[in-house]
């Protein structure tokens, strides 16, 4: 069993039912998963800091604060993940593989490039789901097994612009 | 303002979202060549995950729904041409990344350096989106049949009938991944 949690990688299959456990789990508890919204509420935290009358009336900062509850689900939930994520990673005793070679066989080795990149990809991402309401977590995971419509369309949108780009941005030289 | 709401709130929160990244971690989504590798349709992990994980929660879901415990379902009610401008939006962003949010917090977990920027650029979208959210988010309700009912409601059938849909098309699915993968 200890060995099991030291390989590198599980079955993508396991780690979809335990997601999906996780979800009826929170779903019980009357909480969904979701990434894109409590990441947010960092932001709208740190307007607030800055200046409490700052928050523009009508605004989306405004909306992740109406519940007056700084530590909520949705924030606690975000700051969670990282350390999940170092704890898995911790315990692996396999050797892990190289990271980032569909990124550096097209653009290089260059940090710069790549810090840029994650900057205006992280701007689009969350542009993105905030015009759409929610990201892959909330959407397509929580909405998709609620069989919500619109996150069905979400997710086939997402993938439907996702690959070409990739393909355009990733394929390999010839 | 509060800082915390109850405590069973808050210690289920900070033990679910830990669950969910050591997950996403042992499912290798938090790695920029899985996600790309999926996007280039060279590895099928995401979806693997993902698709598993919607049939299991939605059996999970329905199964509370039928046997008394009745939690509220939150369907999303944004309208639909926000979703799909949003979607694609993301699409792009996520390409360009190699992440979705929650993967690029379980990459900085696993020391992802470049995922530093992309949380600063989360963050920053945050505050663009803000700006712009006072004259935007009006318009951006929608509580047609699309946003109230799940497919099951929509339809007029059974929830089983819709998992068991769900269910068979993702044993196609695993079936057919399984063919592409042993080329």
């Amino acid at each position: 069993m200890i060995r099991y949690f030291q390989k590198d990688k599980w079955s993508p299959y396991l780690v979809g039912a335990l997601i999906g456990l996780l979800l009826t789990l929170c779903f019980a508890a009357g909480q969904l998963i979701g990434a894109s919204s409590g990441i947010a509420k960092i932001s709208a935290l740190i307007e607030m800091g800055i200046s409490s009358t700052a928050i523009q009336k009508g605004s989306l900062f405004e909306k992740l604060l109406s519940n007056q509850i700084i530590f909520d689900w949705k924030l606690l939930f975000v700051l969670a993940i990282p350390f999940g994520s170092w704890a898995a990673t911790r315990l692996t005793k396999e050797p892990t593989p190289k990271k980032n070679l569909y990124w550096a066989r097209r653009f290089g080795t260059s940090r710069f490039k790549r810090f840029i990149a994650a900057f205006i990809g992280g701007c689009l991402l969350m542009i993105g789901a905030r015009l759409a309401g929610g990201c892959t977590s909330g959407h397509a995971i929580s909405g998709g097994a609620q069989t919500s419509i619109v996150s069905w369309i979400f997710m086939i949108v997402l993938f439907a612009t996702a690959i070409p780009v990739s393909f355009l941005l990733y394929k390999k030289p010839n | 303002m509060e800082l915390f709401s109850t405590a069973s709130t808050t210690v289920f929160a900070l033990v679910a979202g830990f669950i969910f990244g050591f997950l996403l971690r042992k499912g290798s989504v938090s790695r920029f060549d899985t996600i790309i590798g999926q996007l280039l349709l060279k590895d099928f992990t995401v979806m693997k995950v993902m698709f598993t994980a919607i049939v299991v929660g939605s059996i999970g879901i329905f199964a509370l729904n039928e046997t008394g415990h009745l939690p509220t379902f939150h369907l999303s009610t944004t309208a639909t041409f926000y979703v799909i401008i949003g979607a694609a939006i993301f699409g792009v962003g996520m390409s360009i990344t190699g992440y979705c949010p929650g993967t690029a917090l379980a990459a900085l977990g696993e020391g992802a350096k470049d995922m530093i920027f992309g949380l600063l650029g989360l963050l920053s979208g945050a505050f663009l989106f803000n700006a712009y959210s006072p004259s935007l988010l009006p318009g951006m309700q929608q509580k047609d049949l699309l946003h109230t009912e799940t497919l099951s409601t929509l339809l007029g059938v059974s929830p089983v009938v819709i998992i068991g849909g769900l269910a068979l098309i993702w044993i196609l699915f695993v079936l057919a991944v399984r063919k592409i993968e042993s080329v």
